[in-house]
């Protein structure tokens, strides 16, 4: 329960903190505006927020179910051959350690014209794919040699060894990776709707960057509300999944 | 009913592990592996279950009939992700149709965990997890066990509860065995021969013979049990002399 309530409490402190330097040193609203103000346009513009809040989270949940996919899909063909995983990594880190805000505008260019959607899934897959590769390759590395050995004794053929082993053994890598990704997805469709700009897209990025060029303050602060709670959302979601799956690990 | 000649064995570009170890094991027959660190012992074990391939040599399975394996190791390697009654069926789950469904609640009776079929691994205790690595083993009616340091990882007094649990599973089921070990104690305690190897090669042989119908502590005060010790350590003093 003090766990839960001191956070809030800081939470409230801050607030109060916020309001009071505003009155004292009469800060504009259009360059800080009072939490009330902020609470204000979150209610007004509750609607539009929300709706592009959805369209934001579409393109996270996209790009983090084709991340999961050629994550573990890559993985798997790591595991099956040394020189495949030789040949394809390196390209792979290339993608990683390039800065997504620098291939944006590319990938907006090639597929975004037609469809700007694809576009954006294409930059949050980008930004989360990497974790899922290398940890899932990780996990699949990590069978205990003794099961190995045991699945061997008693003829185990290559599926068997695969579900019965490898998979369960990478299963806790792989879940990891899920919670780092959920939010790497979320930041790569937030940078690829501001570099889209008004190019079609109709996320909270968007609704954020609106505002700012409208200088409607409190309503940047209101989507910024959303898109840090929807963030909050999607990594405690992951590790409930989390903490489900592998239930096995708990005592008792 | 398992026999071995002239095995050697090397991984790629490396030292030789073995050169020319012969092993026989009877029906029914423990067999102890005794020797000093990188003398070859695990490696031996390996080539005689079928996990390695010999690079000279070869390993004879009995011809009369299908010898079935059971393995344990030095610690438990159960899979954390399933019961305890899902890790007792894993071999019969990996031969397949092969072998008779067991009787899991008796064989966790027979290792005294009757009742903890659903738990999964991380709420046992050591000692509990080692013997379901047991019940595990058995759960595939071996004929022959091959334990590699099957009981290092444990304290003494539970190590001398699984020895006397050991004996008493190989009376009922009539398994055979070999099994590595780093403890002299052990070796003469729970086995009817025992091979003393040095530098990849068997260098010498001793069958305790003790009398089984004795109580466990008379057996480890009988002057048989104290003569094998003693006869293992002169053996295992000569080769390292011939070693060093």
């Amino acid at each position: 329960m003090v766990r839960f309530l001191l956070p809030i409490g800081t939470l409230f402190g801050l607030m109060f903190l916020w309001s009071l330097s505003i009155e004292i040193f009469e800060i504009s609203k259009f360059i800080l505006p009072a939490p009330v103000d902020v609470w204000h346009a979150l209610l007004r513009d509750f609607n539009s927020l929300l709706m592009s809040l959805f369209s934001t989270l579409k393109i996270t949940m996209i790009a983090l179910f084709c991340a999961v996919v050629s994550g573990v899909g890559l993985a798997l063909l790591f595991s099956l051959s040394k020189h495949f995983e030789s040949a394809v990594y390196p390209f792979a880190v290339i993608l990683q350690v390039t800065p997504i805000v620098s291939i944006a505008p590319l990938v907006l260019i090639w597929v975004g014209i037609d469809n700007v959607e694809r576009a954006l899934a294409i930059i949050a897959w980008l930004a989360a794919f990497f974790p899922i590769l290398t940890n899932m390759s990780a996990g699949l590395r990590a069978t205990d040699r003794n099961l190995e050995d045991l699945f061997k004794l008693y003829g185990a053929g290559p599926w068997q060894r695969f579900w019965g082993l490898s998979w369960p053994t990478a299963l806790p890598y792989l879940l990891a990776s899920l919670k780092v990704s959920g939010g790497l997805a979320l930041i790569g469709a937030v940078v690829a709707e501001f570099v889209a700009g008004s190019g079609g897209a109709t996320g909270i990025a968007w609704r954020i960057l609106e505002a700012g060029n409208r200088l409607q303050t409190d309503k940047m602060f209101a989507g910024l509300i959303l898109l840090t709670t929807l963030g909050v959302i999607i990594f405690y979601g992951l590790q409930a999944v989390e903490y489900w799956l592998l239930r096995y690990r708990r005592n008792g | 009913m398992l026999s071995a000649t002239d095995l050697a064995f090397s991984y790629v570009d490396g030292e030789p592990i073995l050169g020319g170890a012969a092993v026989r094991i009877a029906n029914g027959e423990f067999v102890a592996l005794l020797g000093p660190s990188g003398c070859g012992k695990s490696t031996l074990l390996r080539l005689l279950a079928g996990l390695e391939t010999p690079n000279k040599g070869s390993v004879q399975w009995s011809l009369d009939r299908t010898l079935r394996p059971g393995i344990v190791f030095q610690d438990a390697a159960l899979m954390p992700w399933a019961t305890v009654k899902e890790n007792v069926l894993l071999p019969h789950k990996l031969s397949g149709a092969e072998l008779a469904v067991p009787n899991v609640d008796e064989l966790l009776a027979a290792v005294d965990l009757a009742g903890l079929n659903d738990r999964y691994p991380a709420a046992l205790s050591g000692g509990q997890r080692m013997r379901v690595s047991i019940a595990r083993a058995l759960s595939a009616s071996p004929d022959i066990l091959f334990m590699d340091e099957p009981f290092a990882a444990l304290d003494e007094i539970l190590r001398f509860q699984m020895n006397d649990l050991m004996l008493q599973l190989k009376a009922e089921k009539g398994f055979g065995g070999l099994f590595v070990t780093h403890s002299l104690y052990e070796a003469a305690y729970l086995a009817d021969r025992i091979l003393v190897m040095g530098n990849g090669k068997i260098i010498g042989e001793i069958s305790p013979e003790l009398d089984r119908g004795q109580r466990a502590e008379a057996v480890r005060t009988s002057k048989q049990y104290l003569d094998a010790v003693s006869k293992i350590a002169a053996l295992l003093a000569t080769g390292r002399r011939e070693n060093g």
